[in-house]
């Protein structure tokens, strides 16, 4: 294959990560914006207008701190797991679909490519809490493993459902399929549970136990600090970024504008694209809200809650909707 | 190789592993006896078992101050740990000794130091008690609407915190938001926020001024109000109830063997309440109901807390409506300061100061006394042998969340990594009144 | 060289070093991380094939699985804190017969096989990958194999594996249930 036909998939990748990168920083600056509205505070509102270049500091700050490594410390992992981490955050976006035909890789298996992706973010978790040679960070990391296998079962049978639905495994046919309806109106339970092991897989909270802070002291990443940290920092924000991208695709009608029918077809080709990628950020945007709420509202589930909610509760509720939802399909 | 040689060698091992090059002999001493609790423990080469000894604190995001707890786990669930504290030993007790009764005062301010003024009057209440002095009826009034107020600014801490420590960390701004306001209304009424020494032997310092009296008023109007939300916010909320029902289940017989008082007791199903068993202050001249709980569990103490503040504000209501008007201290010069306008512009006045301040109040020689409130975390007591001089001979302080913290102990074993926390947030222990 | 060698190439790089690291190396997360690249440097390869299926799947297994293998890695070796779980050398002997036998074996399998002769191999080489048509999902086509001809054998190994499970499960209650007893402890 030629460089020259590489070209605009480069382009768009790099136009791609540096939103995912820019909405990751900026997620942060909204929860500490958001968190602080819910809480009677002001929040950052020092470094530029409004505080806007807040994220620039804060990763400016992060850069210059000294780099600390535990002595006894796994140093090949310990330094490995952030990377792991940031790595199974950003390869996400090649499939997600921004607008029509405005794709990095429109795979035919792309749902499982993400499911497979996020799951390894696992790794970078349970590395980091066993490489620090920490015991608070060594439970943190077991939390998780424990907690993002338990949760992707039920997780992997709601995106099945889904589908099953749209008869493809490709996230943009999976998009165009919801033209009609969305998902989340022909599917509401599958979008509970996928919204719930979503909470899970990003480790937020509720489901915040391998950082719990008031436990674990910071959980997995209790020992890293600088750069590094930061990398465990990037990749939590940029995955509640993905996985309100995903939801978006999954049962929101991803890019697809509501009501577009009535007027799209009038506009240029430009204008269609952009409307499009408007939509699929500003449904994104919703989500990542959504995500900063909850954090700010609920209290962390306890170690057996959260296995009993995973497997006695979501995983028999995962299993009933896929069946409904191919009997729904067999029928009508 | 028997038993008592192989946890010899574990221990051994233990304390290699641990790294512990500070206190070594205390740290030891410490794993001794956590090997030696219950029975000895046999290590049997089992290679699944994950068995860790985890050292929480005393520097831990949630411990409260400096509490230490170090627990053996085997996986996420405690198998037997031990407490560590007098990481904040002052001393205050040997201090007093060498302190006039009121030039004593400050340090009480810094035993409990989420509600200052109870300590004050439990102070002021011995030294009363032991030297017989009157106080007159508008500064019991004053007293009581203060300690009132100093159980809310408890309470508050505590649910914040609690709230906290289970992950929901907004609830803590919140509460913190209506602590400032307490704190403000301190201000008005001593003239400090947070170290007050407004009590006085035989009265109180200042006057509740009418600005004071506004702000306090102002703020119980609004408070119940936010108490409602928070509830609304909590009590049916599962993750927070599942969190808090059924664990660091304490039995009422439990309770009374291991010393509890406050609500940490009244949540076990014990309902003493130092405010109505021996009514001090004004507090039989109130109604209030002690609200009292039997399931002995976390949230049975979140409970009681919750209900407790909304009898403060019904007992700070109270007092407002039939506060007095009056003296303030006790007119008797030998055994109260002298008002100020005296001592600016009176010789008898300057005199009386100047001896009250070098010689303080004299109890008779050989007396002693005990005397206690129901401070927030529960029965506060100063136990005081007098020999005659203005100094105490012997100053002995029942504090509630010293004698608390034994329950900690025993109800972590058997609980997980996870339940640690909001235990001791149920509990509610303050290190600076334990550890004096 | 094209895109797809140099691709190739890599991934076949990744699996061969990091199967060598799984070998050789004595720390077992070390050892356990070797093997999740070598199984990812494969699933690269069947991506190469035209295999998608296969290559995701290839991962979302084999993540799960390895993880738990770190876990009892980390589990195994008594002291969590302090000190690195390395495996000791036992069997020198054994081992070393099996390893040659079965390196032996594997040599006349490959050279026996002539995979140059094979039908599809040979028909794969006459096809010019630029003005191919592009492969379609292998998707429906595994799926149509597997609940059609092979139905039998998808079943068994369902059956397998949910026997597995129960087995599994009851291992796991069985001790749980000696270690409520009082085992460690004695007075």
């Amino acid at each position: 294959m030629a460089f020259e036909s590489l070209q605009p998939k480069l382009l768009l990748l790099a136009a791609a990560l540096l939103a995912l990168f820019t909405m990751a920083a900026y997620t942060v600056y909204f929860e500490r914006r958001i968190s602080a509205w819910i809480q009677n505070r002001i929040g950052p509102n020092r470094v530029g207008p409004f505080g806007l270049l807040q994220p620039l500091a804060d990763v400016l700050k992060l850069l210059f701190k000294e780099d600390i490594a535990p002595a006894a410390a796994d140093r090949l992992l310990h330094r490995l797991a952030p990377m792991i981490s940031v790595t199974a955050a950003v390869a996400t976006i090649g499939v997600l679909p921004f607008a029509h035909n405005l794709i990095l890789a429109d795979v035919n298996i792309g749902i499982l490519y993400i499911l497979a992706i996020t799951s390894l973010n696992v790794y970078g978790i349970t590395l980091s809490g066993w490489a620090s040679n920490s015991k608070y960070a060594l439970l943190g990391g077991l939390r998780s493993s424990a907690q993002l296998i338990s949760y992707e079962i039920a997780m992997g049978l709601a995106v099945l459902s889904v589908v099953v639905q749209s008869e493809s495994l490709m996230t943009s046919q999976i998009v165009e399929a919801q033209a009609e309806i969305w998902n989340v109106l022909r599917n509401p339970l599958g979008f509970l549970i996928f919204l719930i092991t979503a909470f899970a897989e990003t480790n937020r909270l509720p489901f915040d136990l391998p950082e719990a802070e008031q436990e674990l002291v910071a959980g997995y990443h209790t020992e890293y600090s600088s750069m590094k940290f930061g990398m465990f920092y990037v990749a939590e924000y940029m995955n509640v970024v993905l996985s309100s991208a995903v939801i978006t695709t999954l049962f929101f009608g991803g890019y697809l504008v509501p009501f577009g029918h009535l007027f799209m077809s009038d506009l240029p080709a430009w204008a269609r694209t952009g409307l499009e990628v408007l939509s699929f950020f500003g449904k994104t945007g919703f989500f990542v809200f959504v995500f900063i709420w909850v954090r700010w509202t609920i209290p962390r589930f306890k170690y057996n809650q959260l296995m009993r909610l995973g497997w006695v509760y979501l995983f028999p509720l995962a299993v009933l909707n896929l069946v409904l939802v191919a009997l729904a399909r067999m029928l009508f | 190789m028997d038993t008592l040689t192989r946890t010899r060698r574990r221990l051994e091992a233990l304390i290699e592993e641990s790294h512990l090059e500070i206190w070594r002999e205390h740290n030891r001493a410490l794993l001794r006896r956590l090997e030696s609790k219950h029975s000895s423990v046999e290590f049997i080469g089992d290679a699944l078992s994950t068995e860790m000894v985890l050292n929480i604190g005393p520097q831990h995001p949630a411990t409260h101050g400096v509490l230490r707890v170090v627990a053996r786990l085997d996986g996420e669930i405690i198998r037997s740990c031990v407490i560590d504290i007098g990481y904040l030993h002052r001393g205050i007790e040997k201090v007093a000794e060498y302190k006039t009764f009121q030039e004593f005062m400050p340090y009480t301010d810094r035993m409990d130091y989420l509600s200052p003024y109870s300590n004050n009057v439990a102070l002021c209440l011995a030294v009363e008690k032991l030297a017989q002095i009157e106080v007159p009826e508008r500064a019991q009034y004053i007293r009581t609407i203060a300690c009132e107020l100093a159980r809310l600014l408890a309470h508050l801490l505590w649910l914040g915190s609690m709230v906290m420590d289970a992950g929901a960390v907004s609830m803590f701004l919140w509460t913190f938001r209506e602590r400032e306001k307490i704190y403000d209304i301190f201000d008005l009424i001593a003239g400090a926020r947070l170290t007050v020494s407004h009590c006085r032997i035989g009265g109180v310092a200042s006057d509740l001024t009418p600005e004071a009296i506004e702000a306090i008023r102002a703020f119980i109007r609004n408070f119940p109000r936010e108490l409602r939300a928070w509830e609304k916010l909590l009590n049916k909320n599962r993750i927070w109830l599942e969190r808090n029902e059924g664990i660091g289940v304490v039995s009422a017989e439990r309770a009374l063997e291991l010393g509890l008082t406050g609500p940490n007791l009244r949540a076990s199903g014990v309902p003493y309440d130092v405010r109505t068993f021996e009514p001090y202050l004004v507090y039989d001249r109130v109604e209030f109901e002690v609200p009292v709980r039997t399931e002995g569990d976390n949230l049975a103490r979140y409970y009681v807390r919750m209900e407790e503040m909304r009898q403060s504000v019904r007992i700070i209501e109270q007092c407002l409506q039939q506060l007095p008007p009056g003296p303030i201290r006790n007119e008797n010069a030998k055994l109260s300061y002298p008002d100020k306008q005296e001592v600016y512009y009176s010789m008898e006045g300057l005199i009386h100061d100047f001896m009250y301040t070098h010689w303080g109040v004299c109890p008779p020689k050989g007396a002693e006394v005990y005397a206690a409130i129901e401070a927030p975390k529960g029965e506060l007591g100063f136990y005081i042998q007098s020999d005659g001089t203005g100094f105490p001979w012997r100053l002995k302080i029942r504090s509630p969340s010293f004698c608390n913290i034994q329950a900690l102990e025993s109800i972590l074993e058997g609980a997980m990594v996870s339940d640690v926390v909001v235990l001791i947030g149920g509990l509610d222990p303050v290190m600076g009144e334990a550890d004096k | 060289m094209d895109y797809y060698r140099i691709a190739f190439y890599l991934f076949g790089a990744l699996t061969v070093l990091a199967a060598v690291v799984v070998v050789w190396s004595r720390n077992l997360i070390h050892a356990g991380m070797g093997l999740l690249l070598t199984l990812f440097g494969v699933a690269g390869l069947y991506a190469l094939a035209a295999a998608d299926f296969l290559a995701v799947v290839q991962i979302l297994v084999y993540v799960g699985g390895i993880v738990i293998l770190l876990l009892f890695g980390i589990m195994l070796t008594q002291r969590i804190a302090g000190r690195a779980p390395r495996t000791g050398v036992v069997n020198r002997t054994v081992g070393a017969l099996i390893a040659t036998g079965l390196f032996v074996l594997f040599v006349m399998v490959i050279f026996s096989a002539r995979f140059a002769e094979l039908p599809w191999i040979a028909q794969g080489r006459m096809i010019d990958r630029e003005s191919a048509p592009p492969v379609g999902s292998t998707v429906e086509r595994l799926g149509q194999l597997l609940v059609g001809p092979y139905l039998l054998l998808f079943e068994v190994a369902a059956l397998v594996l949910t026997v597995a499970l129960i087995g599994a499960a009851y291992l796991a209650r069985r001790s749980r249930q000696e270690g409520a007893r009082p085992r460690r402890m004695i007075s």
